[in-house]
């Protein structure tokens, strides 16, 4: 028992750091894209300013609206951070480096994605005020909707790879990186997790400066800080799951051996450059209307998901390949 | 009457140029056969190695079925040959314990039954 606290903490400590980290990296990088500084007064060059951000949330005062329904306005800021940092049991950071190795961690990790609607759901529901409830209807709208193309893409690997364990994703790669056969899908793919993390250019259900925050709008101080914790926490996984699924998870290329930390370190760079694609995306392309998104979703990328399905089965199929 | 000579607003012998309305993008990059040539060329090539990663593996997974399916006389041989030694310390054991009770016969079926049945339990060592 205290052993499985002290892996959990040994997992949760460095990515709470990392998220924190990565608040000042997306804020660095637009302002270099924009031609700005960015912070640059809090520690050296800026690197305590997610700190210095946090504490401020933390000492303010959380405001309650009285006509909240205050258990679930307090919980679900809670169930949305939790639901973001339970994913990460099933990663694997190098080879048998898991918090659990599960068979079907793919199965896992899509349901608890799944279940942070309800997060969304909840916080909108329970301010009882207009915006906060229109705010999250839009936001678990686009989430439920993107849920099925992604579910479409991972589906196409799981029956590429015949696992649905993420050791075995990995490392059926060290054969070929995902993404060379599946170079179309990967494009699908990277509109898919922008949405479904709520990201520019589809984060108009929270856009930050318009709408005040869509359905946290109503949170504030330390409520709104777990929001802000959760959502990073899930566009980090994200692309933890790009380069486990794409560009061969802790492998380095050319089958070249080395030593798990090495192996971890590979991950997290991967994963960094993937971060970095979401920040480019957020400095370079507008916000697209709420009915383009929905278009987008159920008349582009979902048909496209099935099509890409069919022929991957069909060719699977017919070159005998198939690992099962 | 006398003709006037009047100039009409007409157009010049020989008709106006074209005009140009054509929008003037400068084309860039590769054009989209090229492209989808390209995406088509790397996803082949790609599925070329997958399925190679796909047969390998599955003659791994042939070659560990095939090894267990070999083992499993030698592995059936130290199981008899286990469960007879640990029925022999278990009699003696019972012989030693139960040596004061009269009418005690060691090592008498529990089962209703004069067919041999197989041990279902086995006394591990206490660690």
């Amino acid at each position: 028992m205290l052993f499985f606290l002290l892996e959990s903490f040994i997992i949760l400590l460095p990515l709470l750091g990392s998220i924190a980290f990565m608040t000042l990296a997306e804020r660095k990088v637009m302002a270099s894209m924009q031609r700005r500084v960015g912070p640059n007064v809090v520690g050296f060059y800026g690197t305590l300013q997610p700190f210095a951000d946090g504490l401020k949330l933390l000492l303010k005062e959380a405001v309650i609206p009285s006509h909240a329904n205050k258990v679930i306005f307090l919980v679900s800021p809670f169930i949305t951070l939790s639901l973001a940092l339970m994913g990460w049991a099933a990663i694997p950071f190098a080879k048998g480096t898991a918090l659990a190795d599960l068979s079907l961690g793919v199965l896992f990790l899509m349901a608890v994605s799944s279940l942070g609607v309800y997060g969304v759901l909840l916080a909108g529901w329970s301010a009882n005020s207009k915006y906060a409830f229109l705010g999250s209807l839009r936001s678990s709208a686009q989430l439920v909707s993107y849920e099925l193309p992604l579910a479409m893409v991972i589906l196409i690997i799981v029956s590429i790879t015949g696992s649905l364990s993420f050791l075995q994703i990995v490392e059926f790669q060290q054969g070929v990186w995902l993404i060379i056969p599946l170079l179309p899908l990967s494009l699908v793919w990277f509109i898919i997790i922008l949405a479904e993390t709520n990201r520019a250019p589809f984060d108009l259900p929270e856009s930050e400066s318009e709408l005040v925050a869509g359905f946290m709008v109503e949170h504030s101080a330390f409520p709104f800080a777990f929001f802000f914790l959760g959502e990073y926490a899930s566009i980090l996984i994200m692309s933890v799951l790009t380069s486990i699924f794409f560009f061969g998870g802790y492998l380095i290329p050319f089958g070249i051996s080395s030593s798990p930390f090495l192996q971890s370190f590979v991950l997290g760079l991967k994963s960094s450059l993937v971060f970095f694609f979401f920040i480019w995306v957020r400095a370079t392309l507008p916000r697209v209307r709420f009915d383009q998104l929905m278009v987008l979703c159920w008349c582009s990328l979902l048909p496209l998901g099935f099509a890409f399905f069919v022929l991957i089965i069909c060719t699977l199929v017919a070159f005998e390949a198939t690992s099962y | 009457m006398a003709s006037t000579l009047q100039t009409q607003d007409s157009p010049r012998p020989g008709g106006f140029p074209a005009i140009r309305y054509k929008r003037n993008i400068p084309k860039r990059g590769p054009s989209g056969l090229v492209i989808l040539t390209g995406l088509t060329a790397i996803s082949t090539l790609g599925f070329y190695w997958a399925s190679q990663t796909i047969q390998e593996l599955r003659e791994l997974k042939r070659e560990r079925i095939w090894s267990r399916i070999y083992l499993v006389p030698m592995l059936q041989a130290e199981l008899d040959r286990d469960s007879y030694r640990r029925t022999r310390a278990s009699l003696q054991r019972e012989a030693e314990i139960m040596k004061d009770v009269p009418d005690w016969k060691v090592g008498e079926s529990v089962y209703n039954t004069k067919r041999y049945v197989p041990p279902s339990v086995f006394v591990l060592p206490e660690k």
